[in-house]
Protein backbone atom coordinates (compact mmCIF):
# COMPACT_ATOMS: atom_id res chain seq x y z
CA UNK A 1 0.00 0.00 0.00
CA UNK A 2 2.97 2.09 -0.12
CA UNK A 3 2.17 4.03 -3.32
CA UNK A 4 -1.75 4.29 -1.99
CA UNK A 5 -2.40 8.06 -0.84
CA UNK A 6 -4.50 8.44 1.93
CA UNK A 7 -7.36 10.12 1.59
CA UNK A 8 -7.55 10.91 5.09
CA UNK A 9 -5.10 14.10 3.77
CA UNK A 10 -8.68 15.87 1.71
CA UNK A 11 -10.41 15.14 5.06
CA UNK A 12 -7.51 16.90 7.33
CA UNK A 13 -7.54 19.13 4.59
CA UNK A 14 -11.00 20.22 5.44
CA UNK A 15 -10.71 20.47 8.89
CA UNK A 16 -7.58 20.66 9.78
CA UNK A 17 -4.12 21.86 8.58
CA UNK A 18 -1.93 20.26 6.20
CA UNK A 19 0.85 19.24 6.74
CA UNK A 20 3.69 20.39 3.71
CA UNK A 21 4.60 16.92 3.34
CA UNK A 22 0.54 16.25 3.38
CA UNK A 23 0.06 18.99 0.92
CA UNK A 24 2.86 17.81 -1.48
CA UNK A 25 1.66 13.74 -1.22
CA UNK A 26 -1.97 14.87 -2.65
CA UNK A 27 -0.41 17.31 -5.52
CA UNK A 28 1.71 14.24 -6.70
CA UNK A 29 -1.60 11.96 -6.19
CA UNK A 30 -3.42 14.11 -8.00
CA UNK A 31 -0.99 15.26 -10.47
CA UNK A 32 -1.51 14.70 -14.25
CA UNK A 33 -5.06 12.82 -13.73
CA UNK A 34 -8.02 14.08 -14.14
CA UNK A 35 -9.91 11.07 -12.77
CA UNK A 36 -8.14 11.28 -9.42
CA UNK A 37 -8.13 15.35 -9.48
CA UNK A 38 -11.84 14.99 -10.04
CA UNK A 39 -12.38 12.10 -7.49
CA UNK A 40 -10.28 14.71 -4.68
CA UNK A 41 -12.46 17.83 -5.65
CA UNK A 42 -15.60 15.53 -4.39
CA UNK A 43 -14.36 13.73 -1.73
CA UNK A 44 -13.24 17.40 -0.43
CA UNK A 45 -16.62 18.61 -0.77
CA UNK A 46 -18.24 15.69 0.84
CA UNK A 47 -16.22 16.21 4.00
CA UNK A 48 -17.13 20.07 3.91
CA UNK A 49 -20.70 19.89 2.86
CA UNK A 50 -21.97 16.27 3.46
CA UNK A 51 -23.78 13.64 1.25
CA UNK A 52 -26.00 15.04 -2.00
CA UNK A 53 -27.75 12.01 -2.42
CA UNK A 54 -31.23 11.93 -0.82
CA UNK A 55 -34.17 9.21 -0.16
CA UNK A 56 -36.38 10.64 -2.81
CA UNK A 57 -33.62 10.29 -5.29
CA UNK A 58 -33.28 6.63 -4.86
CA UNK A 59 -36.26 4.44 -6.51
CA UNK A 60 -36.27 1.31 -4.46
CA UNK A 61 -39.34 -0.77 -6.50
CA UNK A 62 -37.57 -0.12 -9.69
CA UNK A 63 -33.92 -1.57 -8.39
CA UNK A 64 -35.68 -4.51 -6.66
CA UNK A 65 -37.27 -5.06 -10.19
CA UNK A 66 -34.22 -5.02 -11.64
CA UNK A 67 -32.45 -7.17 -9.02
CA UNK A 68 -35.77 -9.81 -8.90
CA UNK A 69 -35.71 -10.29 -12.79
CA UNK A 70 -31.90 -11.39 -13.04
CA UNK A 71 -32.11 -13.27 -9.33
CA UNK A 72 -35.25 -14.76 -9.78
CA UNK A 73 -35.78 -15.90 -13.31
CA UNK A 74 -31.85 -16.07 -14.38
CA UNK A 75 -30.48 -19.32 -12.53
CA UNK A 76 -33.68 -21.25 -14.27
CA UNK A 77 -32.76 -20.21 -17.48
CA UNK A 78 -29.31 -21.24 -17.21
CA UNK A 79 -30.21 -24.65 -15.44
CA UNK A 80 -32.31 -25.14 -18.63
CA UNK A 81 -29.83 -24.11 -20.71
CA UNK A 82 -27.02 -26.40 -19.11
CA UNK A 83 -29.42 -29.25 -19.41
CA UNK A 84 -29.75 -28.67 -22.97
CA UNK A 85 -26.53 -28.60 -23.23
CA UNK A 86 -25.08 -31.13 -21.63
CA UNK A 87 -27.75 -33.20 -23.95
CA UNK A 88 -26.73 -31.61 -27.34
CA UNK A 89 -23.11 -32.30 -26.72
CA UNK A 90 -23.03 -35.45 -24.89
CA UNK A 91 -25.54 -37.44 -25.48
CA UNK A 92 -27.39 -35.68 -28.17
CA UNK A 93 -28.59 -39.22 -29.61
CA UNK A 94 -30.15 -40.09 -26.33
CA UNK A 95 -31.60 -36.02 -26.26
CA UNK A 96 -33.69 -37.48 -29.49
CA UNK A 97 -34.84 -40.54 -28.83
CA UNK A 98 -36.07 -39.17 -25.26
CA UNK A 99 -37.83 -36.69 -27.91
CA UNK A 100 -39.71 -38.94 -29.98
CA UNK A 101 -40.79 -41.09 -26.65
CA UNK A 102 -42.47 -38.03 -25.11
CA UNK A 103 -44.12 -37.43 -28.31
CA UNK A 104 -45.25 -41.04 -28.53
CA UNK A 105 -46.52 -40.47 -25.24
CA UNK A 106 -48.78 -37.82 -25.90
CA UNK A 107 -50.42 -39.58 -29.60
CA UNK A 108 -51.30 -42.78 -26.96
CA UNK A 109 -53.09 -41.15 -24.88
CA UNK A 110 -56.60 -40.41 -27.13
CA UNK A 111 -58.47 -38.95 -24.01
CA UNK A 112 -57.52 -35.82 -23.31
CA UNK A 113 -57.21 -33.64 -20.48
CA UNK A 114 -59.21 -30.28 -20.47
CA UNK A 115 -60.28 -27.89 -18.06
CA UNK A 116 -63.35 -27.86 -16.39
CA UNK A 117 -66.70 -25.81 -17.41
CA UNK A 118 -70.21 -25.06 -16.16
CA UNK A 119 -71.76 -28.16 -15.89
CA UNK A 120 -74.23 -29.83 -13.30
CA UNK A 121 -76.52 -32.06 -12.45
CA UNK A 122 -80.28 -31.08 -10.55
CA UNK A 123 -82.30 -33.40 -8.13
CA UNK A 124 -86.18 -31.87 -7.83
CA UNK A 125 -87.97 -32.73 -4.98
CA UNK A 126 -89.65 -35.24 -7.03
CA UNK A 127 -86.65 -37.27 -7.74
CA UNK A 128 -86.29 -36.05 -11.39
CA UNK A 129 -82.51 -35.34 -12.52
CA UNK A 130 -82.15 -32.42 -15.23
CA UNK A 131 -78.74 -32.44 -16.69
CA UNK A 132 -77.82 -28.75 -16.77
CA UNK A 133 -74.60 -26.97 -19.05
CA UNK A 134 -74.11 -24.09 -21.50
CA UNK A 135 -75.96 -26.12 -24.47
CA UNK A 136 -78.97 -26.60 -22.59
CA UNK A 137 -80.46 -23.89 -21.11
CA UNK A 138 -84.25 -24.31 -20.06
CA UNK A 139 -86.84 -23.40 -17.70
CA UNK A 140 -87.54 -25.59 -14.32
CA UNK A 141 -90.87 -25.25 -13.13
CA UNK A 142 -91.57 -27.08 -9.43
CA UNK A 143 -94.70 -26.28 -7.05
CA UNK A 144 -95.02 -23.16 -8.47
CA UNK A 145 -91.37 -22.09 -8.02
CA UNK A 146 -89.44 -21.11 -11.74
CA UNK A 147 -85.80 -22.32 -11.61
CA UNK A 148 -84.24 -20.43 -14.08
CA UNK A 149 -81.49 -22.48 -15.70
CA UNK A 150 -78.91 -19.98 -18.54
CA UNK A 151 -76.70 -22.72 -18.51
CA UNK A 152 -74.12 -21.69 -16.01
CA UNK A 153 -76.76 -20.62 -13.38
CA UNK A 154 -79.49 -21.55 -11.59
CA UNK A 155 -81.99 -18.35 -10.17
CA UNK A 156 -84.59 -19.08 -7.86
CA UNK A 157 -87.27 -16.87 -8.27
CA UNK A 158 -90.06 -17.93 -5.43
CA UNK A 159 -93.53 -15.91 -5.61
CA UNK A 160 -94.05 -14.89 -1.61
CA UNK A 161 -97.06 -16.96 -1.32
CA UNK A 162 -99.39 -15.22 1.44
CA UNK A 163 -100.84 -19.47 1.30
CA UNK A 164 -99.32 -20.52 4.63
CA UNK A 165 -100.26 -24.35 3.68
CA UNK A 166 -98.29 -23.47 0.15
CA UNK A 167 -95.44 -22.15 1.58
CA UNK A 168 -95.02 -24.98 4.15
CA UNK A 169 -94.76 -26.98 1.36
CA UNK A 170 -91.93 -25.16 -0.59
CA UNK A 171 -90.45 -25.72 2.87
CA UNK A 172 -90.15 -28.98 3.21
CA UNK A 173 -89.27 -29.94 -0.46
CA UNK A 174 -85.63 -29.75 -1.37
CA UNK A 175 -83.20 -29.68 -4.55
CA UNK A 176 -79.98 -31.06 -4.59
CA UNK A 177 -77.17 -29.78 -7.28
CA UNK A 178 -74.48 -31.69 -7.67
CA UNK A 179 -71.27 -30.62 -9.38
CA UNK A 180 -69.27 -33.29 -10.91
CA UNK A 181 -65.22 -33.45 -11.68
CA UNK A 182 -64.40 -30.75 -13.95
CA UNK A 183 -67.79 -28.71 -13.11
CA UNK A 184 -68.50 -25.55 -11.56
CA UNK A 185 -71.98 -23.85 -11.45
CA UNK A 186 -73.61 -20.42 -9.90
CA UNK A 187 -76.47 -20.58 -7.77
CA UNK A 188 -79.33 -17.56 -6.81
CA UNK A 189 -80.99 -18.73 -3.99
CA UNK A 190 -84.57 -17.61 -3.24
CA UNK A 191 -83.58 -15.40 -0.73
CA UNK A 192 -81.42 -13.45 -2.97
CA UNK A 193 -77.86 -15.22 -1.49
CA UNK A 194 -75.52 -15.99 -4.32
CA UNK A 195 -73.34 -19.13 -4.29
CA UNK A 196 -70.78 -20.44 -6.91
CA UNK A 197 -70.40 -23.95 -6.47
CA UNK A 198 -66.56 -25.94 -7.44
CA UNK A 199 -65.64 -28.77 -8.99
CA UNK A 200 -66.96 -32.23 -7.08
CA UNK A 201 -69.51 -30.31 -4.94
CA UNK A 202 -73.39 -31.26 -3.69
CA UNK A 203 -75.76 -28.26 -1.95
CA UNK A 204 -79.01 -29.14 -0.61
CA UNK A 205 -81.38 -26.46 0.18
CA UNK A 206 -85.39 -26.54 0.52
CA UNK A 207 -87.32 -24.77 -2.06
CA UNK A 208 -88.11 -21.96 0.49
CA UNK A 209 -86.58 -21.28 3.09
CA UNK A 210 -88.36 -21.90 7.02
CA UNK A 211 -89.50 -18.82 9.10
CA UNK A 212 -86.32 -19.23 11.89
CA UNK A 213 -83.58 -19.86 9.70
CA UNK A 214 -82.09 -20.59 6.14
CA UNK A 215 -80.01 -23.64 6.22
CA UNK A 216 -78.37 -25.76 3.58
CA UNK A 217 -76.31 -29.01 2.98
CA UNK A 218 -72.54 -28.87 1.45
CA UNK A 219 -70.28 -31.47 0.46
CA UNK A 220 -67.24 -29.99 -1.63
CA UNK A 221 -66.47 -26.53 -2.32
CA UNK A 222 -68.47 -23.16 -2.31
CA UNK A 223 -68.39 -19.86 -2.07
CA UNK A 224 -71.06 -18.11 0.11
CA UNK A 225 -72.78 -14.26 -0.65
CA UNK A 226 -75.30 -14.09 2.05
CA UNK A 227 -78.08 -11.49 1.88
CA UNK A 228 -77.97 -9.65 4.77
CA UNK A 229 -81.37 -10.68 7.07
CA UNK A 230 -81.05 -10.68 10.63
CA UNK A 231 -84.02 -12.40 11.26
CA UNK A 232 -83.30 -15.90 9.90
CA UNK A 233 -79.54 -16.55 10.05
CA UNK A 234 -77.93 -18.51 6.87
CA UNK A 235 -76.90 -21.78 8.03
CA UNK A 236 -74.48 -24.49 6.18
CA UNK A 237 -74.04 -27.67 7.51
CA UNK A 238 -71.32 -29.65 7.03
CA UNK A 239 -70.56 -33.16 8.27
CA UNK A 240 -70.58 -32.84 11.56
CA UNK A 241 -70.27 -28.75 12.10
CA UNK A 242 -72.70 -25.77 11.28
CA UNK A 243 -71.56 -22.65 9.93
CA UNK A 244 -74.10 -19.86 10.69
CA UNK A 245 -73.63 -16.39 9.69
CA UNK A 246 -76.03 -13.54 9.14
CA UNK A 247 -74.72 -11.51 6.17
CA UNK A 248 -71.53 -12.42 5.03
CA UNK A 249 -68.65 -13.27 2.20
CA UNK A 250 -66.86 -16.61 3.05
CA UNK A 251 -65.91 -19.61 1.28
CA UNK A 252 -66.41 -23.38 2.67
CA UNK A 253 -63.74 -26.35 1.43
CA UNK A 254 -65.38 -29.46 2.94
CA UNK A 255 -64.54 -32.34 0.47
CA UNK A 256 -64.99 -35.94 1.61
CA UNK A 257 -61.71 -36.87 0.73
CA UNK A 258 -59.64 -34.80 2.76
CA UNK A 259 -58.65 -34.70 6.46
CA UNK A 260 -59.23 -30.96 7.19
CA UNK A 261 -62.54 -29.06 6.08
CA UNK A 262 -62.14 -24.66 6.27
CA UNK A 263 -64.34 -22.27 6.43
CA UNK A 264 -62.25 -19.08 5.00
CA UNK A 265 -64.23 -15.20 6.26
CA UNK A 266 -64.18 -12.56 3.34
CA UNK A 267 -66.34 -10.20 5.43
CA UNK A 268 -69.00 -10.16 7.86
CA UNK A 269 -68.77 -12.60 11.00
CA UNK A 270 -69.09 -16.44 10.66
CA UNK A 271 -69.69 -18.86 13.99
CA UNK A 272 -68.75 -22.36 13.83
CA UNK A 273 -70.57 -25.18 15.51
CA UNK A 274 -68.19 -27.88 15.95
CA UNK A 275 -70.89 -30.00 17.82
CA UNK A 276 -72.76 -30.17 21.31
CA UNK A 277 -68.74 -30.34 23.61
CA UNK A 278 -67.11 -28.03 21.66
CA UNK A 279 -66.86 -24.86 22.22
CA UNK A 280 -68.15 -22.56 19.11
CA UNK A 281 -65.54 -20.55 17.05
CA UNK A 282 -66.27 -17.37 15.36
CA UNK A 283 -63.40 -16.45 13.13
CA UNK A 284 -63.29 -12.38 11.63
CA UNK A 285 -62.63 -11.58 7.96
CA UNK A 286 -59.06 -12.71 6.94
CA UNK A 287 -58.48 -15.30 9.07
CA UNK A 288 -59.33 -19.33 8.29
CA UNK A 289 -60.64 -22.22 10.66
CA UNK A 290 -59.72 -25.67 9.60
CA UNK A 291 -61.02 -28.15 11.44
CA UNK A 292 -59.37 -31.72 11.91
CA UNK A 293 -62.38 -34.38 10.60
CA UNK A 294 -61.20 -37.22 12.66
CA UNK A 295 -61.16 -35.38 16.07
CA UNK A 296 -63.01 -31.98 16.10
CA UNK A 297 -59.47 -30.18 17.13
CA UNK A 298 -59.44 -26.77 14.63
CA UNK A 299 -56.59 -23.85 14.59
CA UNK A 300 -57.37 -20.65 13.23
CA UNK A 301 -54.87 -18.44 11.09
CA UNK A 302 -54.57 -15.33 9.04
CA UNK A 303 -54.47 -16.39 5.49
CA UNK A 304 -54.45 -14.71 2.29
CA UNK A 305 -58.20 -14.40 1.30
CA UNK A 306 -57.63 -13.80 -2.65
CA UNK A 307 -55.69 -17.08 -2.90
CA UNK A 308 -58.63 -19.03 -1.04
CA UNK A 309 -61.04 -17.33 -2.91
CA UNK A 310 -59.33 -17.39 -6.32
CA UNK A 311 -61.16 -19.86 -7.75
CA UNK A 312 -64.17 -18.33 -8.04
CA UNK A 313 -62.22 -15.45 -10.32
CA UNK A 314 -61.19 -18.31 -12.45
CA UNK A 315 -57.76 -18.44 -11.52
CA UNK A 316 -55.35 -20.69 -8.94
CA UNK A 317 -53.33 -19.05 -6.72
CA UNK A 318 -50.94 -21.51 -4.57
CA UNK A 319 -49.08 -19.95 -1.79
CA UNK A 320 -46.13 -22.36 -0.88
CA UNK A 321 -48.47 -25.43 -1.83
CA UNK A 322 -47.34 -28.88 -1.75
CA UNK A 323 -47.61 -30.65 -5.16
CA UNK A 324 -49.64 -32.98 -3.80
CA UNK A 325 -52.42 -30.32 -2.58
CA UNK A 326 -51.72 -29.16 -5.88
CA UNK A 327 -52.37 -32.24 -7.85
CA UNK A 328 -55.62 -32.86 -5.62
CA UNK A 329 -57.10 -29.14 -6.48
CA UNK A 330 -56.07 -29.44 -10.33
CA UNK A 331 -57.69 -32.96 -10.92
CA UNK A 332 -60.86 -31.53 -9.30
CA UNK A 333 -61.05 -29.24 -11.74
CA UNK A 334 -59.14 -31.06 -14.69
CA UNK A 335 -60.77 -34.48 -13.90
CA UNK A 336 -58.22 -36.44 -13.81
CA UNK A 337 -56.02 -38.96 -11.18
CA UNK A 338 -52.54 -38.97 -10.30
CA UNK A 339 -50.18 -41.01 -8.55
CA UNK A 340 -47.32 -40.28 -7.45
CA UNK A 341 -44.46 -42.71 -7.13
CA UNK A 342 -42.15 -41.19 -4.90
CA UNK A 343 -42.36 -39.79 -1.79
CA UNK A 344 -40.31 -36.92 -1.48
CA UNK A 345 -41.83 -34.97 -4.96
CA UNK A 346 -45.14 -35.16 -2.82
CA UNK A 347 -43.81 -32.88 -0.59
CA UNK A 348 -42.21 -30.63 -3.27
CA UNK A 349 -43.58 -27.00 -2.87
CA UNK A 350 -44.94 -24.38 -5.25
CA UNK A 351 -46.03 -20.96 -5.43
CA UNK A 352 -47.39 -19.13 -8.26
CA UNK A 353 -51.16 -18.20 -10.06
CA UNK A 354 -52.50 -20.33 -12.81
CA UNK A 355 -55.55 -19.58 -15.04
CA UNK A 356 -58.63 -21.84 -14.98
CA UNK A 357 -58.23 -22.18 -18.85
CA UNK A 358 -54.91 -22.84 -19.55
CA UNK A 359 -54.62 -25.97 -21.19
CA UNK A 360 -53.15 -28.85 -18.79
CA UNK A 361 -50.34 -29.92 -20.93
CA UNK A 362 -49.06 -26.63 -20.49
CA UNK A 363 -49.57 -26.62 -16.23
CA UNK A 364 -47.41 -29.29 -16.10
CA UNK A 365 -44.51 -28.20 -18.57
CA UNK A 366 -44.62 -25.15 -16.01
CA UNK A 367 -44.20 -27.52 -13.10
CA UNK A 368 -41.85 -29.78 -15.04
CA UNK A 369 -39.54 -26.92 -16.02
CA UNK A 370 -38.27 -26.97 -12.15
CA UNK A 371 -36.24 -30.18 -13.36
CA UNK A 372 -37.36 -31.38 -10.02
CA UNK A 373 -40.05 -34.12 -11.45
CA UNK A 374 -41.39 -35.92 -14.32
CA UNK A 375 -45.05 -36.37 -15.22
CA UNK A 376 -46.21 -39.51 -17.30
CA UNK A 377 -49.88 -38.94 -18.81
CA UNK A 378 -51.83 -41.73 -19.67
CA UNK A 379 -55.70 -41.53 -20.40
CA UNK A 380 -56.67 -39.80 -17.63
CA UNK A 381 -54.18 -40.65 -15.08
CA UNK A 382 -51.33 -38.87 -14.26
CA UNK A 383 -47.87 -40.32 -13.20
CA UNK A 384 -45.88 -38.20 -11.22
CA UNK A 385 -42.14 -39.16 -11.31
CA UNK B 1 -25.37 -13.18 15.45
CA UNK B 2 -28.72 -13.40 17.44
CA UNK B 3 -31.25 -15.73 16.89
CA UNK B 4 -33.42 -13.96 14.69
CA UNK B 5 -30.77 -13.15 12.24
CA UNK B 6 -29.69 -16.89 12.10
CA UNK B 7 -33.37 -17.51 11.47
CA UNK B 8 -33.10 -14.49 8.42
CA UNK B 9 -29.97 -15.88 6.79
CA UNK B 10 -31.39 -19.29 6.74
CA UNK B 11 -34.33 -18.24 4.92
CA UNK B 12 -31.90 -16.54 2.52
CA UNK B 13 -30.16 -19.88 2.26
CA UNK B 14 -33.79 -21.66 1.69
CA UNK B 15 -34.40 -18.76 -1.09
CA UNK B 16 -37.37 -17.11 0.86
CA UNK B 17 -38.67 -14.37 -1.54
CA UNK B 18 -39.94 -12.33 0.97
CA UNK B 19 -37.21 -12.27 3.48
CA UNK B 20 -35.16 -11.30 0.77
CA UNK B 21 -37.63 -8.45 -0.34
CA UNK B 22 -37.87 -7.67 3.36
CA UNK B 23 -34.25 -6.69 3.46
CA UNK B 24 -33.65 -5.44 0.25
CA UNK B 25 -36.65 -3.05 0.63
CA UNK B 26 -35.37 -2.30 4.43
CA UNK B 27 -31.44 -1.77 3.49
CA UNK B 28 -31.18 -0.35 -0.09
CA UNK B 29 -31.89 3.38 0.06
CA UNK B 30 -29.79 3.36 3.26
CA UNK B 31 -26.68 1.28 1.47
CA UNK B 32 -26.76 3.47 -1.16
CA UNK B 33 -26.77 6.68 0.47
CA UNK B 34 -23.62 5.16 2.38
CA UNK B 35 -21.69 4.18 -0.48
CA UNK B 36 -21.64 7.71 -2.18
CA UNK B 37 -18.57 8.79 -0.06
CA UNK B 38 -16.89 6.35 -1.90
CA UNK B 39 -18.35 6.50 -5.18
CA UNK B 40 -20.15 9.82 -5.66
CA UNK B 41 -22.08 8.97 -8.37
CA UNK B 42 -25.73 8.04 -7.89
CA UNK B 43 -25.69 5.08 -11.12
CA UNK B 44 -22.50 3.81 -9.56
CA UNK B 45 -23.76 3.62 -5.82
CA UNK B 46 -26.82 1.75 -7.07
CA UNK B 47 -25.00 -0.47 -9.22
CA UNK B 48 -22.98 -1.73 -6.44
CA UNK B 49 -25.64 -2.17 -4.03
CA UNK B 50 -27.74 -3.88 -6.34
CA UNK B 51 -24.88 -6.21 -6.96
CA UNK B 52 -24.26 -6.91 -3.30
CA UNK B 53 -27.76 -8.19 -3.21
CA UNK B 54 -27.32 -9.93 -6.03
CA UNK B 55 -24.30 -12.13 -4.60
CA UNK B 56 -26.07 -12.42 -1.20
CA UNK B 57 -28.65 -13.85 -2.68
CA UNK B 58 -26.82 -16.54 -4.66
CA UNK B 59 -23.94 -17.07 -2.61
CA UNK B 60 -25.84 -17.24 0.79
CA UNK B 61 -24.34 -20.56 1.56
CA UNK B 62 -21.16 -19.47 1.40
CA UNK B 63 -21.62 -16.50 4.07
CA UNK B 64 -20.37 -16.29 7.50
CA UNK B 65 -21.54 -13.46 9.37
CA UNK B 66 -20.09 -13.03 12.84
CA UNK B 67 -21.48 -9.62 13.66
CA UNK B 68 -24.68 -8.66 12.78
CA UNK B 69 -26.59 -8.75 9.19
CA UNK B 70 -26.36 -4.95 9.47
CA UNK B 71 -22.74 -4.51 10.13
CA UNK B 72 -22.27 -7.35 7.65
CA UNK B 73 -24.04 -5.21 4.77
CA UNK B 74 -21.76 -2.05 5.70
CA UNK B 75 -18.65 -3.74 5.64
CA UNK B 76 -19.10 -5.83 2.80
CA UNK B 77 -20.64 -2.42 0.64
CA UNK B 78 -17.80 -0.96 2.23
CA UNK B 79 -15.17 -3.44 0.44
CA UNK B 80 -16.97 -3.73 -2.98
CA UNK B 81 -16.44 0.00 -3.00
CA UNK B 82 -12.99 0.19 -2.33
CA UNK B 83 -12.63 -2.63 -4.66
CA UNK B 84 -14.01 -0.10 -7.66
CA UNK B 85 -11.91 2.79 -6.83
CA UNK B 86 -8.60 0.76 -6.58
CA UNK B 87 -7.29 1.87 -10.15
CA UNK B 88 -7.46 5.84 -8.06
CA UNK B 89 -4.71 4.05 -5.93
CA UNK B 90 -6.82 5.65 -2.67
CA UNK B 91 -6.84 4.15 0.68
CA UNK B 92 -8.95 4.33 3.34
CA UNK B 93 -6.29 3.87 6.02
CA UNK B 94 -7.82 5.24 9.18
CA UNK B 95 -11.18 4.39 7.90
CA UNK B 96 -12.17 8.17 8.04
CA UNK B 97 -14.53 7.49 4.81
CA UNK B 98 -16.50 4.73 6.79
CA UNK B 99 -17.18 6.73 9.77
CA UNK B 100 -18.03 9.81 7.95
CA UNK B 101 -20.28 8.01 5.93
CA UNK B 102 -21.76 6.09 8.58
CA UNK B 103 -22.15 9.67 10.66
CA UNK B 104 -23.81 10.97 7.85
CA UNK B 105 -26.14 8.65 7.09
CA UNK B 106 -27.48 7.41 9.83
CA UNK B 107 -28.84 8.75 12.87
CA UNK B 108 -26.96 8.82 15.89
CA UNK B 109 -29.24 6.44 17.54
CA UNK B 110 -29.44 3.60 15.15
CA UNK B 111 -25.88 3.64 15.38
CA UNK B 112 -25.93 3.47 18.76
CA UNK B 113 -27.90 0.15 18.71
CA UNK B 114 -25.80 -1.78 16.59
CA UNK B 115 -22.78 -3.45 16.03
CA UNK B 116 -22.16 -0.78 13.82
CA UNK B 117 -21.18 1.09 17.29
CA UNK B 118 -18.35 -1.01 18.15
CA UNK B 119 -16.97 -1.07 14.31
CA UNK B 120 -17.39 3.15 14.83
CA UNK B 121 -15.62 3.30 17.83
CA UNK B 122 -12.88 1.27 17.10
CA UNK B 123 -12.50 3.37 14.04
CA UNK B 124 -12.23 6.70 16.03
CA UNK B 125 -9.93 5.12 18.68
CA UNK B 126 -7.55 3.89 15.78
CA UNK B 127 -7.07 7.85 14.60
CA UNK B 128 -4.55 10.04 15.59
CA UNK B 129 -5.86 11.98 18.97
CA UNK B 130 -6.37 15.37 16.80
CA UNK B 131 -8.36 14.03 13.68
CA UNK B 132 -10.43 12.06 16.69
CA UNK B 133 -10.83 14.79 18.42
CA UNK B 134 -11.94 17.34 15.79
CA UNK B 135 -14.49 14.44 14.60
CA UNK B 136 -16.37 14.37 17.98
CA UNK B 137 -16.29 17.88 18.03
CA UNK B 138 -17.98 18.18 14.77
CA UNK B 139 -20.54 15.62 15.49
CA UNK B 140 -20.97 14.54 19.02
CA UNK B 141 -20.52 17.92 20.70
CA UNK B 142 -17.24 17.40 22.25
CA UNK B 143 -18.64 13.90 23.47
CA UNK B 144 -17.27 10.45 22.74
CA UNK B 145 -19.50 7.74 21.05
CA UNK B 146 -19.42 5.61 24.56
CA UNK B 147 -20.43 8.88 26.68
CA UNK B 148 -23.30 9.10 23.86
CA UNK B 149 -24.10 5.76 24.22
CA UNK B 150 -24.15 5.58 28.12
CA UNK B 151 -26.02 8.91 28.53
CA UNK B 152 -28.88 7.81 25.31
CA UNK B 153 -29.29 3.75 27.23
CA UNK B 154 -30.71 5.23 30.39
CA UNK B 155 -33.30 6.94 28.68
CA UNK B 156 -35.69 5.34 27.07
CA UNK B 157 -36.05 7.61 24.15
CA UNK B 158 -37.50 7.06 20.68
CA UNK B 159 -34.75 4.43 19.77
CA UNK B 160 -36.36 1.50 21.30
CA UNK B 161 -39.61 2.00 19.53
CA UNK B 162 -38.12 2.19 16.34
CA UNK B 163 -35.68 -0.63 17.09
CA UNK B 164 -38.80 -2.74 17.94
CA UNK B 165 -41.07 -1.37 15.04
CA UNK B 166 -38.29 -2.93 12.99
CA UNK B 167 -38.60 -6.36 14.76
CA UNK B 168 -42.10 -6.88 14.75
CA UNK B 169 -42.03 -6.02 10.94
CA UNK B 170 -39.62 -8.42 10.59
CA UNK B 171 -41.23 -11.33 12.82
CA UNK B 172 -44.51 -10.71 10.99
CA UNK B 173 -42.56 -11.32 7.90
CA UNK B 174 -40.98 -14.39 8.81
CA UNK B 175 -44.26 -15.61 10.47
CA UNK B 176 -45.65 -14.79 7.00
CA UNK B 177 -43.27 -17.38 5.06
CA UNK B 178 -42.05 -20.02 7.39
CA UNK B 179 -42.98 -22.43 10.22
CA UNK B 180 -40.74 -20.83 12.81
CA UNK B 181 -43.59 -18.90 14.87
CA UNK B 182 -42.21 -20.77 17.89
CA UNK B 183 -38.97 -19.42 17.90
CA UNK B 184 -39.69 -15.92 17.62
Amino acid sequence: MKDFFDISIIWKKVNQKLSEKEANELQDWARNSLVRKNYAEKTYSYFKTGPKIKTSDINVAKAKRKVSFLIFTKPKITKAYKVVAVFVSVISIVFVLHQINRDNLIAESTVKIEPGKAKATIVLSDGSRHYLDEENPQELNEKGTVILNSGNKLDYKTEHTSDLLHAERLQSRYNTIKIPRGGEFFLSLSDGTKVWLNSETTITYPLQFGEKERKVQLIGEAYFEVEHNPDKPFKVEIEGQVIEVLGTTFNVKAYADESKTSTTLVNGSVRIELGEEQENVVITPGFQCEVNRMNKSYTVSQVDVRSVTAWKEGYYMFDDATLEEMMLTLSRWYDFTFNFKNDHVRQLRFSGKLKRTDRFEDILTIIENTNEMKFKVKEKNVIID
Amino acid sequence: MKIEEKILLNEIRKKNKDVFNFLFEQYYPALVKFSEIYLHHLPECEDVVQSFFISFWTGAENININTSIKSYFYTSIKNLCLNRIRDLKVQDKYEILYIESLVNTNNIEMILDSDIFDSINAALEALPQQMSEIFCQKYFEGKHLKEIAKELNVSEGTVKTQLHRARTKLREKLRETTNLNFIL
